[in-house]
Order: C-alpha cells, then structure tokens, then sequence
C-alpha cells in the first residue's frame, strides 16, 4: 500500500476539508494536513511553498506534545496551541488516522473559534476517510 | 555532579534510539512515528523529534543523551539540540547505500559541535555487511578532515557495554581537547 502522502484519494478528502476551513475562518492564511512522521499530504492557503518545512515541524511538535502527556500521564495530545504576537498556530491530530492538521491564523482570529473549526475540520476529515474505506 | 549533553545523529535506521535505550538508566522519553518512508528504512517507526536518556558515570558524571532524527528534514531539531551539546556520537549503518559518504557528510553537518567538543564515529551493523571496514572510514576521516580526531568503533547499538565504551570515549575525546595547546587545535 503507498503511504499516505501518495494516496490521491487522502489527499483529496484532506484538500477538501481545508479549503473548507478556510471558507469558515477567513483569517486563516495557511494549512497542513501531515502524515505522523512529517509528510504534507494536503495544503490551502498563502504560504504553500512553506508547507514542507511546517510538515516536519508539525510532526515534530505533535510527538513532542504526545511525550509531555504521557510523561504526566495525560494520555494522547488533542490539540496544540501555539500564540504569538502576530496570530496563533492550532494543530490538532485526526481522529482514528495517523494524520495531523496544522492550521495558521492572523491575529484577527478568536482562539476559540480556531479551536472549533479546525476540531470540526478534524472530525470532517475522520468521517470522510473512514466512509472512503469501507 | 557535573553534567553534560551528548548528541547522538545518524541516518534512519543506524540505530540511535536503540543506543540510547541501551544506555539510559531512565525511561527513554521518545518521539516515534509510524513511519512511511519504508524505501529509506524498513521499520515500523521512526524518531521525528528526539530521543532523551540519562546515564550516571562513575557516580559523578551526569551524562544527558539527546538522539535526533535521522532524516534532513528534520534538520532544524538538529540545530536545536546541538546548541546545547558538549559532543557527538555519530552511528552509521554499514548497510546504507554510501555509509563512509552519509559519515563525512554528517561530519560536516555537525562540524561546530565537533569543533567545540568532539565525536566519535560508532559503525552498526557490520554484522548484517561486513565492508567497508572501519580501516575505511578512519582512512576516510583522515583524508577529508585532516585536523581532527574522530576514533571510530565497530559497535552493536543494542549492546550497553559497546555504547558505554563509545560514550567513554567520546569523553575522553573531548577532555584531552580542551587541555590540548592551542596550536594543536584546529
């Protein structure tokens, strides 16, 4: 079976979803969908040619973040929040799939509107490619 | 107690979480992922971020080991981590398509830390291909990087005693640097 990163069908579902992500949070400049071990799969936004770099550095925060949880015994890591001056980053894994998403708004965001649509994105995205499988 | 940071780099699959599983007397944090890349490594995962283990030697020597990823797109982790690292242990798969080229390049890669502290070279799985010997990566080292002392070591990761022997001297390394005169120093 090819990877994920190489299955056009995956990649067309994850397109899907972020441009609709897009759509419903028009401050949202970029998104990634990457596989665990850092592969870009899907992209929408601005800063595409960006989008192999923050694939690597998706993968490499969500393992982190999945570590300190375990460290502390919390179980897997939902979600990551990044704030900064200029906007914030929310990556959040998909449910049920080795896939995650990494999403990038500008300041113009609520953080908690970030978190429910890039968590309705996630499970959008879950459902889909569950369906596709069966 | 003193305490330093050691690096452990390679390409995918040399084995470098697996040597610092064998070392640490602490349980590894790890950041595995399954991976998909099965044409450069054919394993189940792979490290995407780092490794983390501790080892205590001689009772005052804390010694904290860093693994980072073996792929280059991972390489920011690789600035990351060696900002803070007293020395590399560098651990090539004699199995890879050009392992005496993956070491000078890594060599290379990791020169400041090398410049500042020291490495050593650890070649795994010479069990699995038994060329080149490591008489090549030494006449390697010594024809590319004249300056510097790099000891390089036949070694089975999963092996505590080879490891330790390879962090030992590694330590011993880049002891003997420091109190090397200046003019002796690259």
């Amino acid at each position: 079976m090819k990877p994920l990163h190489q299955q056009e069908p995956v990649r067309e579902v994850c397109a899907a979803a972020l441009q609709q992500l897009g759509r419903d949070c028009p401050s949202m400049t970029f998104a990634v969908m990457v596989s665990d071990d850092g592969f870009e799969v899907a992209s929408a936004g601005s800063h595409a040619q960006q989008g192999g770099r923050l694939a690597s550095m998706t993968s490499s925060m969500q393992a982190l973040g999945d570590a300190v949880a375990r460290e502390m015994k919390l179980a897997a890591c939902d979600h990551i929040l990044l704030e900064s001056i200029n906007g914030h980053i929310l990556q959040r894994r998909i449910p049920n799939h080795e896939l995650v998403l990494c999403a990038v708004f500008d300041h113009h965001e609520l953080v908690g509107r970030a978190v429910f649509a890039t968590s309705e994105c996630a499970s959008t995205v879950s459902t889909n490619l569950m369906r596709q499988a069966a | 107690m003193a305490e330093h940071v050691i690096l452990i780099a390679g390409p995918m699959g040399a084995g470098k979480t697996t040597a610092i599983q064998s070392l640490s007397e602490i349980p590894v944090v790890s950041t595995e992922a399954a991976n998909t890349d099965r044409a450069t490594a054919n394993k189940a995962t792979t490290t995407v971020a780092l490794d983390y283990g501790e080892i205590t030697l001689d009772g005052v020597e804390k010694v904290r080991l860093y693994g980072v990823p073996g792929q280059r797109r991972f390489d920011y982790m690789w600035r990351i981590l060696e900002e803070r690292a007293l020395g590399l242990i560098l651990l090539i798969n004699n199995d890879g398509q050009d392992p005496v080229g993956d070491m000078l390049e890594l060599i290379k890669d990791f020169s400041a830390l090398q410049e500042r502290g020291g490495v050593v070279i650890g070649v795994t799985r010479s069990d699995v291909q038994e060329y080149p010997h490591t008489s090549q990566y030494v006449d390697s080292i010594r024809e590319v990087y004249p300056h510097i002392t790099a000891p390089v070591f036949s070694v089975d990761a999963r092996n505590r005693d080879h490891m330790l022997i390879t962090l030992t001297a590694l330590l011993f390394n880049i002891q003997a640097q420091s109190e090397a005169p200046m003019e002796d120093v690259a």
